[in-house]
């Protein structure tokens, strides 16, 4: 299942315990607040989500891969509101029965939500000021 | 037809509301875009932004119905 909240998400652990027998492989990725963004100086990032499209979009993503990389089982999680840097903004699990699926399919989850969820993040910078991340070049970074 | 048009992020700072309801007769969430950038600064093109009808992704050549629920969407920056 697909989640979106206010409040501190779940470890990947709360969020996939991993209690399938037939899964020996699990990933996990947590996207974090950096403190740092192209040179300057961030003290945290607020993100806005459409939450309806977000959540719906979320779950599209989870089932897309359920049968991309069947047996696969995953899960994520997305934050809104303001975070302070070293806060989880995004988890993502993926449990498959070997490494290499579980990591295809943790990978492709968390670019599915950077291309596709509606959620938008606005940074905080040291210096007082603030600005929406968002201008299309952002795509051609390296990423979290 | 009356539509609600609902305003994200950069879109949102540029239209000043989070949501308006727009009356005409749109056939398009592209006429529905071309009215609205008429009469707004919007710092985006249509080529920049993805359109939901009723929460769900759409193209821009998609029909739309009076009370529909119409919103544009800018880059997405999640993660």
């Amino acid at each position: 299942m697909f989640r979106l909240q206010d409040a501190p998400l779940p470890t990947p652990a709360g969020l996939l315990p991993a209690d399938d027998p037939a899964c020996g492989g699990l990933v996990a990725f947590e996207g974090r607040v950096r403190n740092h963004d192209q040179g300057r100086a961030v003290t945290g990032l607020h993100y806005e989500a459409y939450e309806a499209l977000a959540l719906s979009e979320g779950q599209r993503i989870l089932d897309e891969a359920r049968v991309r990389f069947a047996p696969a089982r995953v899960a994520a999680a997305h934050r809104c509101g303001t975070l302070e840097v070293g806060e989880v903004a995004v988890v993502v699990v993926a449990a498959a029965p070997h490494r290499q699926e579980a990591f295809l399919a943790c990978r492709w989850i968390i670019d599915q939500i950077k291309e596709r969820l509606p959620i938008w993040k606005r940074e905080l910078f040291a210096d007082g000021t603030s600005a929406w991340v968002a201008c299309g070049c952002h795509h051609q970074e390296p990423g979290p | 037809m009356k539509v609600r048009v609902r305003y994200f992020a950069m879109l949102r700072d540029a239209a000043g509301v989070a949501f308006e309801d727009v009356a005409g007769d749109f056939a398009s969430p592209a006429e529905l875009w071309a009215h609205l950038a008429g009469r707004r600064a919007f710092p985006l093109g249509p080529a920049e932004v993805r359109v939901s009808v009723n929460a769900v992704y759409v193209s821009f050549d998609a029909a739309l119905r009076d009370g529909d629920e119409v919103a544009f969407i800018p880059p997405v920056s999640g993660g």
